[in-house]
């Protein structure tokens, strides 16, 4: 019996192991892909095509979406640097998404705002609108004053409704976005006119120094738990979206900063405002939406489009933020099953949305009951001691290989850190994170496969700090 | 399968796993380590250097000093010229006049000229698509055929580096091979040459024309370069374009009209085409029409007010535009669809200075 259970266990754990190794080999084929990508991506756009964008007469006006529950704090900022973006003709967009916190008041102070009337069609539904308000000194500034809807997704598509420019970008109102960051993203869709979306990269802002809504100097953060966000965003953005989009196969571009043909959206109705993954839900659905018409679409990554966000520094805020993306995850996983394996789909149905089932939405559970059977076996004495060790051992080295090649991708292409202690900060928390962060992690998605299960929709937004400055 | 079959095939399959991932985890980290070194070590070459030649970068700004340091520039070391090629290039980007006339000296003193333009022939692309670049912000106009010729190169970059410096070196020589690539591919390659075309301004109407009769199925775009180009020359033909039985012709053409501004016969035409069959055609009518800025257009613009939104938008936006003549006719909407965009025309009339054409 006892040599039953042994023999059970280690194939077990050999089964993890196997499944490790084919996550992280998923991982490190992105990164690779990433490599050549990113450096042709640094060839080719130089600033020179930045320039011509900011000239050309084929560079379409923007609509930037900045829907704000409760951002007092950072709203004002956060506007200020999108006035001061570095683009010939755009507008902004501010949904008050019924805050409680004063952020309509800030804004009315700041930018000297005065009603105007509602006299945009509004074809996205949403919750009512109560308000329209323009700013007569500070350029193009339109606020929405609209019902909480209980979600971003529904003030999304008010600022979607009352945009006024063929392109909207839609950002989070504590995000800052780089001067560059509309030029640079707003190339593919002048070089191919089936570009329907693109997405930007999110940083992190935690820790960098921060001048007039500028982010002047990239630095790590001080909390610890920041500091393993940082390795692990450049890991997801810097290898895994660019390598997705490479594949033609980019399932999520972050709520945080996306750029959206507005006519396409309104198409599909908008963000799904029942969604907890929202951003990854309408990407999906933009997908299917293109291939169920046979329409020639492109989706696309690109990675110098910077939007700076704060990241969560307190285990419960991270702790929440990770359990409302797993729940995403496979909300949007669940509600678009019928993609998943049907040629009909393309990549996205034959690559990416089996990747995300097999190791995102899966990967906690069999790397939690890998830990569990480990420790048990250990405890019993029913699990040899040296394999465990080189199991361990393997896992700790494949996981930091990744990390440590998003680090590289970071080092060869944009090396936003220039101080030599934050690089080697970033290869050591690439090391260390394998010791405590990850199992972190994964315990928190576990909790979100439990509240997906029970259908939980609530969530908690995370606290606003405000930016820290020069 | 024993467990000490199994154990042991568990190390025959981890061990050497450890062993490639350790190797290729230590030599990523010795290359992260020499790529940051070997980036700060040329970094501070670069500054050094910089502030060595700057000055004599910036003495080409004053006639008098001009020769003598293009004399010193012309002494520098070798090992010196991509510095100096740098910091010639940077300033050349953001300036005009007689100093591009003494960085074309400098650089072809110093030899870059000659290696630019065999850098055109190289085989990699970027060094083609930078030399391409390079020539076009010296204005150096000796290399217009070398660059006329990487209108055809295989590389998007490369052709569009030639096309943008052919813009800027403004040499009529390369007006039709220009034209010719408005037939090209892609719709940003297409902007670059609609770009580069604009720097010519009029006198690339007749090769226009020309090019229309060859393509005619690129009538839209040649009509929306007319209007950009400020072709004033060419309002008999945008208007006989605008009765073109392709929609987006007219539009096109009422589009250029509109950009040209105030004319007595793209009035009419554009009051008859409010009443074309396509939206987007009486939308471009209605902003040609408020742009030629008659009082006597506010009640043609008021009847569009309920008509679709882009026309509807282009018609409320027009009667902004036309002073009181347009207000009075915003003020008599009270009811229907465009009650709202009225008033926020009228809205922007109280509280904002509204830029014309906007």
């Amino acid at each position: 019996m006892r040599t039953f259970f042994s023999e059970f266990m280690t194939a077990f754990d050999v089964g993890v192991l196997l499944y490790l190794i084919a996550i992280n080999t998923c991982y490190l084929t992105f990164t690779v892909i990433a490599f050549f990508k990113l450096v042709e991506h640094r060839r080719r756009w130089t600033p020179r095509e930045v320039a011509g964008v900011m000239r050309s007469p084929a560079t379409p006006p923007i609509s930037v979406i900045v829907p704000a529950y409760n951002e007092a704090l950072t709203v004002v900022e956060s506007v200020r640097s999108l006035l001061a973006l570095n683009y010939p003709q755009f507008e902004v967009v501010v949904v008050n998404d019924g805050s409680t916190d004063g952020t309509l008041d800030e804004l009315r102070r700041a930018f000297g705002l005065v009603a105007a009337p509602i006299s945009h069609d509004q074809p996205v539904p949403t919750r009512p609108v109560r308000g329209v308000y323009r700013s007569i000194t500070a350029g193009d500034i339109v606020v929405i004053d609209k019902v909480n809807g209980g979600c971003k997704a529904d003030a999304a598509n008010a600022g979607i409704n009352a945009a006024q420019y063929p392109l909207v970008c839609v950002i989070d109102a504590d995000s800052l976005l780089d001067e560059q960051a509309l030029v640079r993203a707003v190339l593919p869709f002048i070089e191919h006119q089936e570009t329907i979306a693109v997405g930007g990269i999110v940083r992190i802002a935690n820790g960098c120094l921060v001048d007039g809504g500028r982010v002047v100097e990239a630095r790590l953060p001080k909390a610890w738990l920041a500091r393993f966000q940082v390795v692990e965003y450049l890991r997801a953005f810097l290898a895994g979206r660019v390598a997705h989009s490479a594949l033609n196969g980019l399932l999520i571009i972050s709520g945080g900063f996306g750029l959206f043909r507005r006519d396409v959206l309104i198409e599909v109705g908008g963000y799904a405002a029942d969604s907890m993954g929202e951003d990854m839900e309408l990407v999906t659905r933009l997908h299917r939406h293109c291939r169920d018409r046979k329409r020639p679409y492109r989706i696309v990554f690109r990675p110098d489009p910077i939007c700076w966000t704060q990241a969560p520094d307190s285990a419960r805020g991270l702790a929440q933020q990770r359990n409302r993306w797993h729940r995403g995850t496979l909300e949007v996983l669940a509600r678009h099953r019928v993609m998943a394996g049907n040629p009909r789909y393309g990549r996205v149905g034959l690559l990416s949305l089996p990747y995300y089932a097999v190791f995102e939405a899966f990967g906690p559970v069999v790397e939690a009951l890998g830990y569990v059977v480990t420790v048990v076996g250990l405890c019993f004495g029913l699990i040899n001691w040296e394999i465990a060790r080189l199991m361990l051992l393997a896992a700790v080295l494949y996981g930091t290989l990744i990390s440590v090649g998003a680090v590289l991708l970071e080092e060869v292409t944009f090396r936003r850190y220039r101080r030599v202690r934050d690089l080697l900060w970033m290869l050591a928390f690439g090391v260390l994170e394998n010791f405590g962060y990850r199992q972190l992690t994964t315990w928190w998605r576990i909790r979100g496969w439990f509240d997906f299960l029970r259908n939980k929709r609530d969530w908690e937004p995370m606290p606003r700090k405000g930016f820290a400055r020069t | 399968m024993s467990l000490v079959d199994l154990t042991a095939l568990i190390r025959a399959i981890l061990i050497p796993i450890l062993v490639v991932t350790g190797s290729v985890l230590a030599g990523l980290l010795i290359y992260i380590f020499f790529v940051r070194g070997a980036r700060m070590v040329s970094e501070r070459r670069r500054d050094r250097l910089a502030a060595r030649y700057r000055p004599l970068v910036e003495a080409l700004l004053d006639p008098d000093l001009a020769p003598g340091a293009i004399r010193r520039l012309g002494a520098s070391p070798v090992r010196h010229r991509p510095a100096v090629e740098g910091l010639l290039l940077a300033a050349v980007k953001v300036a005009s006049g007689t100093f591009v006339d003494q960085v074309r000296a400098a650089a072809s003193h110093l030899g870059l000229v000659e290696a630019w333009t065999t850098a055109l022939g190289d085989s990699r692309w970027w060094m083609r698509a930078e030399a391409a670049r390079a020539l076009g912000c010296v204005r150096e106009d000796a290399v217009v055929p070398a660059l006329m010729a990487r209108l055809d190169d295989d590389h998007e970059e490369v052709r569009a580096a030639a096309v943008e410096s052919l813009g800027l070196i403004g040499d009529p020589r390369a007006i039709d091979a220009l034209v010719a690539g408005l037939s090209r591919e892609s719709r940003q390659q297409r902007s670059r040459v609609v770009l580069a075309l604009r720097a010519f301004g009029p006198s690339v109407v007749e090769p226009l024309l020309a090019y229309n009769l060859r393509h005619p199925h690129d009538t839209a775009t040649v009509a929306e370069l007319l209007g950009q180009v400020h072709a004033v020359t060419a309002v008999d033909t945008l208007t006989s374009w605008c009765s073109d039985a392709r929609p987006e012709v007219r539009a096109a053409a009422l589009g250029a009209l509109g950009t040209l501004g105030p004319c007595a016969s793209t009035y009419y035409y554009a009051l008859r085409a409010l009443g074309d069959e396509v939206e987007v055609v009486r939308a471009m009518a209605a902003r040609a029409v408020a742009r030629c800025q008659r009082r006597d257009a506010a009640p043609y613009l008021a009847t569009g007010l309920n008509d679709e939104w882009a026309v509807a938008a282009q018609c409320a936006r027009g009667l902004r535009e036309l002073g009181p003549a347009g207000r009075r006719e915003l003020e008599r909407v009270v009811e229907g669809p465009a009650t709202a965009l009225a008033r926020q025309m009228i809205w922007e009339l109280d509280h904002r200075a509204v830029a014309p054409g906007a």
